[in-house]
């Protein structure tokens, strides 16, 4: 390998600027190298000059002066925006903590109302493939006790009601087949077996189920009887 | 860097961001000497090292809210004060060619050898040495002989300050050197022995 190699090297031989593996190769090669051992006295000589300049540093006159002058030059401390202020707010500790307990309540809320409410629809479910097995017995009388039908002027907004809407009442009665029957499955809630009504409504005619409703208006509750179709 | 330690400049680093004027001041007494060094070994004159060093420190002050805190605080005010010696070079460079007909060497001037410089004292031969010394280099070479033999700074620490690879730092240390070695020889009168 060339000396112009080594004498690069010699000229960067303070800590951090060769290898270890460099400063070994430069070692062995001055051990052999008149001429580069020549070389490196003369760079030592020189580094002798640079050392004393580096320790000859410059020290400022007056440094008190320099800082005064300094601290009077600039310029006013800048006001805070209220960005600034806010993002300054945000980024102390205890409102950080503050938040991440926030986020941790809210996402926690959120899963317990979620886990609930698919108990509940599993419960309802439940209870809708229980109703679904319930035998009708033909000729048997059912009865809706709602307060909610309390209210209602006459029978043709009995109609109105969601689970009826569809099913076409007769003038005379509230008959209803026990097949359409069976597809009121999500009112079973409504229904209860069958005790003697108040209101059974195959026999009666209009006026008497007028007079009927009429009468359940001022008291408490409703009752209205599905009966087997064609009784 | 030499008056306080890291802890104490972040500290004030911090209240200064604050805009706590008392903590800058302290913040400047502890830095201010350090950023004339490297200012008055660049530029080779105390009253332009004096107006860089202030012009830092109002930089400072003005764009402390962008500052790193991951980087050295130090090595964030040094890459500002070399970056000013730099537009004073440049500024230099316009002005000589503008006025060379009129700056013509008439005389010249006795410089003491390094080796006698009282290493205590403050030294206006110190200044004209280094100035002999450096003129000579390209501004690259300056720079990096100064941050590196002068200031004595990591390698690492002046590839920072000047953006510059470490590499590229070698090479351009070891053309500075190769100069200022010769010069001192011719000029200093440090003989050189022969093989």
């Amino acid at each position: 390998m060339s000396c112009e190699r080594y004498q690069r090297m010699l000229h960067l031989h303070r800590s951090g600027e060769l290898t270890e593996r460099e400063e070994a190769e430069l070692r062995r090669h001055l051990h052999i190298c008149e001429r580069c051992s020549v070389e490196r006295e003369r760079i030592e000589r020189a580094d002798l000059s640079i050392r004393r300049l580096r320790e000859t540093g410059p020290t400022l006159r007056d440094p008190d002066r320099l800082t005064r002058s300094i601290l009077e030059h600039i310029p006013a401390p800048r006001r805070k925006g209220f960005v600034d202020r806010l993002l300054d707010a945000m980024l102390t500790p205890a409102v950080r903590h503050a938040s991440a307990a926030f986020v941790l309540a809210a996402v926690g809320s959120f899963l317990f109302q979620y886990y609930s409410t698919l108990d509940d629809l599993a419960n309802l479910e439940q209870k809708l493939a229980r109703g679904s097995q319930t035998q009708f017995v033909p000729g048997v009388i059912y009865s809706i006790n709602s307060n909610t039908l309390r209210n209602l002027p006459d029978r043709r907004e009995l109609q109105s009601l969601p689970f009826l809407k569809e099913y076409p009442v007769s003038d005379d009665s509230f008959s209803i087949t026990q097949r359409r029957l069976r597809s009121l499955v999500p009112f079973l809630d409504l229904l209860s077996p069958a005790t003697p009504s108040l209101l059974h409504a195959a026999g009666l005619n209009k006026k008497q189920i007028d007079a009927v409703v009429g009468f359940l208006q001022k008291n408490a509750t409703l009752s209205f009887t599905f009966s087997k179709e064609g009784v | 860097m030499h008056e306080t330690s890291d802890q104490t400049t972040r500290q004030l680093v911090l209240r200064s961001k604050e805009g706590d004027l008392a903590a800058f001041d302290k913040l400047v007494r502890g830095c201010q000497s350090y950023a004339y060094s490297i200012a008055v070994h660049l530029l080779c004159d105390e009253d332009e090292a004096e107006e860089v060093v202030q012009e830092s420190f109002i930089r400072v002050w003005t764009y402390l809210h962008r500052y790193d805190q991951r980087q050295k605080f130090t090595t964030w005010l040094y890459r500002i004060v070399t970056n000013l010696c730099l537009d004073h070079f440049r500024a230099a460079k316009r002005r000589s060619r503008l006025f060379s007909s009129i700056e013509e060497d008439d005389h010249v001037e006795t410089i003491a050898d390094p080796q006698s410089l009282d290493p205590v004292q403050p030294s206006d031969e110190m200044i004209r040495i280094v100035k002999s010394l450096t003129d000579r280099l390209p501004t690259k070479q300056r720079l990096v002989f100064v941050l590196r033999d002068l200031e004595d700074l990591p390698v690492s620490e002046v590839s920072e300050i000047t953006r510059v690879s470490v590499a590229s730092i070698k090479t351009n240390l070891h053309y500075a050197r190769r100069t200022i070695r010769a010069l001192l020889e011719t000029e200093y009168g440090i003989k050189r022995v022969e093989p």
